[in-house]
């Protein structure tokens, strides 16, 4: 049976619960979980200063609402995808109570004692949930490699905030995600698959973002599973196909969301 | 955002001030993208983009250890001139990532880098304008996005109490003209924008 490691960004990611479950109700075999410290002053800086007072937004709804910060009634966003697929576990470290499965706490994902750890059990596949950037040594240690979904349409939309840059830029049919292996650029590995996302009537990027992010979870475990299957196959790069792109300033994020509804009266 | 009437009477101020001086700042306030017209400004006298020696610039990997003002300049004038060779966008699409990924000690760098805060400053504001002319040449709005964070830095752009300081005595003239000419330029854009 296939041996899959998980990494999160922190110990209570929706996102990463709910890939991890789904996996599992998959039937694939769970061999260790590995999760980046919430408290870390490095992290917190270096997040700061790549975010900004968006850190504080992030903070507040992936880590303090968590849940609430989902409105309740709507039927696709994350919390109806957890409903409609039974998700039921929210924080990381219940994977070790409810299944027995290793949950390795760490600063980085890049730490000695995480290639280690990786090296003694030889996962065939790495499914990253988020966390930071990924050094050579724990990618060449994770089996056929470290799996993302990028919430952007690759190769042209590489970096940061690529759901809003393809519609400042008209270009919506570039939004859409993408399954692909991680290594030493951004973005820039194999790719296994990709997904177009239509606009909706009414929407705006956060209302788009929130439904993109259960297409994500659903897209990466499919994804995987086909992988492991041997039902698809890596898809190189050109270095050269995309640009990357980095946080988008809030002038230009206001442009986005009228450029949205403008789109939407066509 | 700097309301067009106070742009208008800024840039009144600017054509009163001595056509030699002008001539002298000529890199800070020519190529302004057909922003005078979409901003309703009176033209300027015509201003010649200083001539530069060739520097073996493009015969080096990019590197900000590598710039000085008259590099930065130089970098300009190829994008203003339509010049696309591939170690042109090679250089400036380094730039456009060193500044994104440094720029919360990007004004410490600048300072180590020129020599001191003065000539640090005016080099991240040569730069800012050669991100501006990127993207009214290229139309790469990744450079506009970078332009707008940096005049969000206060000790890189500060545009308090200008009005009183144009004049073609002030010694900080240079400071205040490319400064002026960014948020002209940062005005049309965004009207650009926005119209479509």
């Amino acid at each position: 049976m296939n041996k899959i490691a998980i990494f999160s960004p922190n110990p209570f990611s929706l996102y990463s619960t709910t890939v991890t479950e789904m996996l599992i109700h998959r039937g694939l075999k769970i061999s260790s979980i590995y999760v980046r410290k919430l408290i870390n002053p490095g992290r917190v800086l270096s997040e700061y200063r790549r975010d900004g007072s968006r850190l504080l937004k992030k903070v507040w709804k992936k880590l303090i609402l968590r849940h609430a910060s989902y409105e309740k009634d709507k039927s696709e966003n994350l919390l109806a995808f957890r409903r409609k697929n039974n998700i039921s576990i929210s924080k990381l470290d219940e994977f070790h109570s409810n299944y027995s499965i290793p949950v390795i706490s760490c600063a980085s994902l890049n730490e000695i004692d995480v290639v280690k750890s990786l090296q003694e059990i030889q996962p065939d596949l790495v499914v990253f949930t988020g966390g930071g950037l990924i050094r050579q040594e724990v990618l060449s240690n994770a089996g056929n490699g470290v799996l993302n979904c990028h919430m952007g349409f690759l190769p042209p939309y590489r970096g940061m905030d690529v759901v809003e840059w393809p519609i400042l830029e008209d270009h919506v049919e570039n939004v859409g995600i993408t399954v692909h292996f991680m290594d030493q650029g951004l973005d820039t590995g194999d790719i296994l698959r990709t997904r177009q996302i239509h606009l909706k009537p009414g929407e705006n990027i956060s209302d788009l973002r929130e439904r993109i992010e259960p297409i994500m979870c659903q897209t990466l475990v499919d994804t995987s599973i086909d992988f492991l299957e041997g039902r698809i196959e890596r898809q190189p790069q050109k270095k050269q196909a995309g640009k990357q792109y980095f946080r988008m300033h809030p002038i230009l994020l206001n442009i986005v969301n009228e450029k949205l509804k403008s789109i939407q009266k066509l | 955002m700097m309301d067009n009437m106070v742009i208008r009477q800024w840039w009144n101020l600017i054509h009163s001030i001595d056509k030699n001086v002008l001539e002298e700042n000529a890199s800070s306030l020519c190529f302004l993208h057909n922003s005078e017209q979409i901003l309703d400004l009176k033209p300027l006298p015509d201003l010649q983009f200083p001539v530069l020696g060739s520097i073996g610039l493009f015969s080096m990997k990019p590197s900000f250890k590598l710039l000085s003002i008259p590099e930065i300049l130089f970098l300009r004038k190829s994008v203003l001139t339509n010049e696309k060779i591939p170690q042109l966008e090679a250089w400036v699409e380094f730039l456009l990532r060193y500044l994104e990924i440094n720029r919360p000690s990007i004004i410490k760098r600048a300072r180590l880098q020129f020599g001191s805060s003065q000539v640090g400053r005016m080099a991240l504001l040569e730069l800012t304008a050669l991100f501006m002319d990127t993207y009214f040449r290229w139309g790469d709005l990744r450079y506009l996005n970078l332009v707008l964070k940096i005049m969000d830095m206060p000790r890189i752009y500060s545009m308090s109490s200008i009005g009183k300081k144009i004049t073609g005595q002030n010694k900080n003239l240079p400071f205040l003209l490319i400064q002026i000419r960014l948020m002209i330029l940062r005005q049309a854009a965004l009207d650009g924008i926005t119209r479509i």
